[in-house]
């Protein structure tokens, strides 16, 4: 609003230029067909001393009054600064109605010649142009009637206008383009009470409002031929915030001014009529264009030009006590935009969310400034730590790359120990906040194994030993029934065990010396055998009976009669008077035993 | 017969005795890792539960204080490894998934995570924190009830409701105990994956993936090129076989 400030009873003096420069004004742009219209020539820079008085300018539409030139010499004081400028001034009358021209006009300044380009004149019908007052005195008239009231002279966008200079017309994403609206006026409007009539945006852009001088002072230009005084209104630093065609509101203002063609005496007060004019800059068209794609890791949008730095505020500490870490960014760019880097801290921090500060300032209209960062972070375990770099990466708009900042940190050492967790960093669970609960103690302890169950042997073991158990029930149970059920058979199977055990008893009673009981005990192994095998009674059989069941069982006659010998040869020797010899006894005891095995022998291959 | 008996008695008590010393060389370990991680001395710490791992003894806490002894070296690949480890053996123990929490959010993993089947997160909801044995003791105990059961059916042919149903409900739950004990012990046992112990990148089909250090894989095959490995989002593709950690 500083802008508003200053046009406000603006009297801005004119700022003459130290430098040798020549410029041609008209008096107006547009006169009227009995009109006159002066043109002045300046020469800025001298005090006129080397000046070759100059010749009019030729003229197109125009009759020039007189050839002479009135001189003129103005010295001016502005900070301090002396300039000079010498003027020669020119009247031309309009041939006719429609456009005309005066030439470009030659001077020469010392050994130099200068060229003023051709001014470019309308004329009208003089009934179009605002009718002049009768100049009089001012002091000879004031008691007469006041001059009726008189409409203000037209007051056109030539006379004021507003023009913006933008510093770029095309920029990448969040890079600054630089608007500066300046107002432009004729000498004589006089300018004051300027406001801003209209809302003013600029959709798609991130806009910083940049500081006007205090000191402002309006500077002369000359445009088309016509001098004017320039000031600046409005600055502004504006950053795409989207890639494409972006457009910006014109930047409306109301002011009240004078027409520069009024005439001061025309009020016998010599009070000034404003009136009010409204005035829009053109609208302003920037073309975004996106970033390159090949953006790096951690890249957030930065555009612009930047320095890191990063520092911890001690690197040794104990558990506990906090330390903080500072990263600055700094350079030129959109520094509000500009997020944090992300740290990698270590897991045995409890990190706090950064603190920002920002400053900003301007240098040649460029935004630039410094943006801190900094973590409280408080170690709960000890130990040396290592925070990894920090890095920062933006996009270059001068070199057309991204580029990436870093900064290195010292080791922290942490001594000390943890006094365990405190009530604001322990979750429900009594575990710390954000970080690990260390050490666990577990009984439960065994050997390494990596085999699962399945690939055990004896797993398979464990689960078919009982099935292996069941069917040996199973056939233990089958064989128990059928020995209480089938005599036959189970006296087959018991003929083989008894006879052995009858000759075992045999051999003991020879070694006794027992003849009977060992004749007694033979013809219990062979006759106990028979009846077990054919499931006979063996008790009380007649040699002629067992001859005949030992035919039908399928035994040869030649072992029938072997039988029978050794049956009765045990009967003789049992009631002898005289006991047989030992060695007598041991070849009947072999006997009984080749006689069993072959009547098995027979018996088994006589069996169906 | 005898002397088989005695040197079989001398073996197993020789034995025996050799268990008791490396269990307790292993707890000897395991205290002084512990205190070295107490002082802040993390890789004395994780050199000591290497040590006690040697004595072919493990528990889940050993699994549990070695990966913290990682975490805090920043060597997230080996601390997500035997936190794995660790949570065969704990389960869902709270100390254990609260640590598991604190390294996956610093792994930042940039794959979104398959849902898994609902019977895996069933079984371990129920089973995960248990060990195959109680499960095989159980199970072997009622499945020779039910084996005398039904001996005793054979032998004696006793048939009523109650030793019917006694017998059917033993053999079902013994053999149910088994299974269960068999895919527990298959679980823990074998191989169920890796971590990334370094950033790399994985050979796709299509291209290339970087992964970060920490992200689990699954193991599928092993080939010429490297190992063939599927991410937590599904996509498979090949990595160096020195970045795995299998756990």
């Amino acid at each position: 609003m500083r802008w508003l400030l200053i046009l406000t009873g603006l009297v801005i003096p004119c700022q003459a230029s130290s430098a040798q420069t020549v410029t041609g004004t008209v008096s107006s742009s547009t006169i009227g067909t009995e009109e006159t219209v002066s043109y002045t020539l300046e020469i800025s820079g001298t005090d006129g001393s080397d000046i070759v008085p100059p010749s009019p300018p030729e003229a197109e539409g125009l009759v020039l009054v007189s050839t002479s030139a009135s001189r003129g010499t103005n010295i001016s004081i502005t900070n301090g600064r002396v300039s000079r400028s010498v003027s020669y001034t020119w009247h031309y009358r309009p041939e006719q109605e429609g456009a005309a021209r005066i030439l470009e006009a030659n001077i020469t300044v010392g050994n130099q010649t200068y060229r003023a380009s051709s001014v470019s004149i309308t004329v009208v019908p003089q009934s179009q142009r605002p009718r002049r007052p009768q100049r009089r005195s001012p002091f000879g008239n004031l008691f007469d009637d006041p001059v009726p009231n008189q409409p203000p002279p037209e007051i056109t966008e030539r006379d004021i206008f507003i023009r913006t200079r933008q510093s770029s017309r095309e920029a990448y994403m969040n890079e600054q383009v630089t608007l500066d609206y300046q107002l432009y006026f004729r000498p004589g409007t006089l300018p004051r009470n300027s406001r801003q009539s209209d809302s003013w945006d600029a959709e798609g852009f991130w806009r910083e409002e940049l500081d006007l001088p205090d000191n402002q002072t309006a500077e002369l230009v000359v445009e088309n031929g016509i001098r004017y005084q320039m000031v600046s209104i409005r600055r502004v630093a504006v950053f795409p915030t989207r890639p494409g065609e972006l457009s910006i509101d014109p930047l409306k203002i109301a002011a009240d001014v004078q027409s520069p063609d009024a005439d001061p005496f025309s009020n016998p007060l010599f009070t000034r009529t404003y009136s009010t004019v409204e005035r829009a800059s053109p609208a302003v068209n920037i073309t975004s264009k996106p970033l390159p794609a090949d953006a790096p890791d951690g890249f957030t949008g930065a555009v612009g030009r930047y320095s890191l730095s990063a520092e911890l505020s001690r690197s040794e500490l104990e558990v506990g006590e906090a330390v903080q870490l500072t990263v600055t960014i700094e350079g030129r760019g959109n520094i509000a935009l500009i997020e944090a880097p992300q740290p990698d801290f270590p897991g045995i921090f409890e990190i706090y969310d950064p603190e920002v500060n920002t400053s900003k300032y301007e240098n040649g209209n460029m935004i630039q400034g410094r943006k801190t960062f900094t973590w409280l972070i408080i170690p709960r375990s000890n130990g040396t730590f290592q925070i990894p770099s920090i890095q920062f990466a933006f996009f270059d708009p001068s070199r057309e790359e991204y580029i990436i900042r870093t900064a290195d940190l010292d080791p922290i050492t942490i001594t000390g120990t943890a006094s365990g967790p405190i009530a604001v960093t322990s979750t429900a669970s009594g575990f710390p906040v954000d970080d690990l609960a260390l050490l666990k103690r577990d009984p439960r302890w065994s050997a390494v194994n990596r085999t699962p169950l399945h690939h055990h042997p004896w797993f398979y073991l464990v689960v078919l030993l009982p099935v292996l158990g069941l069917s040996a029930t199973a056939l233990l149970r089958r064989r128990v029934t059928r020995l209480a059920t089938d005599t036959a058979w189970a006296r087959n199977r018991r003929a083989h065990p008894l006879a052995r055990k009858h000759l075992k008893n045999a051999r003991k009673l020879l070694g006794e010396g027992s003849p009977d009981e060992f004749y007694v005990a033979l013809e219990q192994a062979v006759l106990g055998f028979l009846g077990n095998r054919l499931n006979i009674s063996e008790r009380g059989l007649t040699r002629p009976q067992l001859a005949s069941l030992l035919s039908d069982a399928g035994l040869s006659a030649d072992r029938q009669q072997e039988l029978v010998a050794f049956l009765d040869a045990c009967d003789a020797a049992r009631f002898a008077p005289v006991p047989p010899e030992p060695s007598q006894m041991e070849e009947q005891l072999m006997q009984a035993s080749r006689i069993l095995s072959s009547i098995a022998d027979e018996l088994e291959t006589a069996a169906p | 017969m005898k002397s088989v008996l005695i040197f079989f008695l001398i073996f197993a008590a020789g034995s025996g005795l050799a268990q008791t010393q490396q269990l307790e060389d292993a707890l000897r370990l395991f205290d002084e890792a512990n205190r070295f991680v107490e002082s802040g001395n993390y890789e004395a710490a994780i050199e000591q539960y290497h040590a006690v791992l040697e004595t072919d003894y493990e528990s889940g806490a050993l699994y549990h204080n070695l990966a913290g002894a990682y975490y805090r070296l920043d060597e997230l690949g080996e601390s997500v490894r035997y936190y794995e480890r660790a949570r065969r053996l704990l389960g869902d123990d709270p100390q254990l998934l609260h640590n598991i929490q604190i390294v996956e959010s610093r792994v930042q993993s940039p794959f979104s995570e398959l849902p898994k089947p609902f019977w895996q997160t069933w079984w371990n909801r129920f089973f995960g924190q248990y060990s195959a044995t109680p499960f095989l003791i159980a199970g072997i105990s009622l499945y020779l009830i039910a084996c005398l059961l039904y001996a005793q059916l054979l032998w004696s042919r006793t048939r009523n409701n109650w030793h019917r149903r006694a017998r059917a409900s033993a053999l079902a739950s013994g053999l149910v105990l088994l299974l269960i004990a068999v895919v527990i012990s298959s679980g823990r046992n074998s191989i169920q994956g890796a971590s990334i112990l370094e950033a790399t990148t994985m050979t796709t089909e299509t291209g290339s993936i970087d992964i970060p250090a920490g992200i689990k894989v699954m193991l599928i095959d092993e080939t010429v090129t490297g190992i063939e490995v599927r991410l937590p989002n599904g996509v498979q593709g090949y990595v160096n076989a020195s970045i795995l950690g299998e756990f």
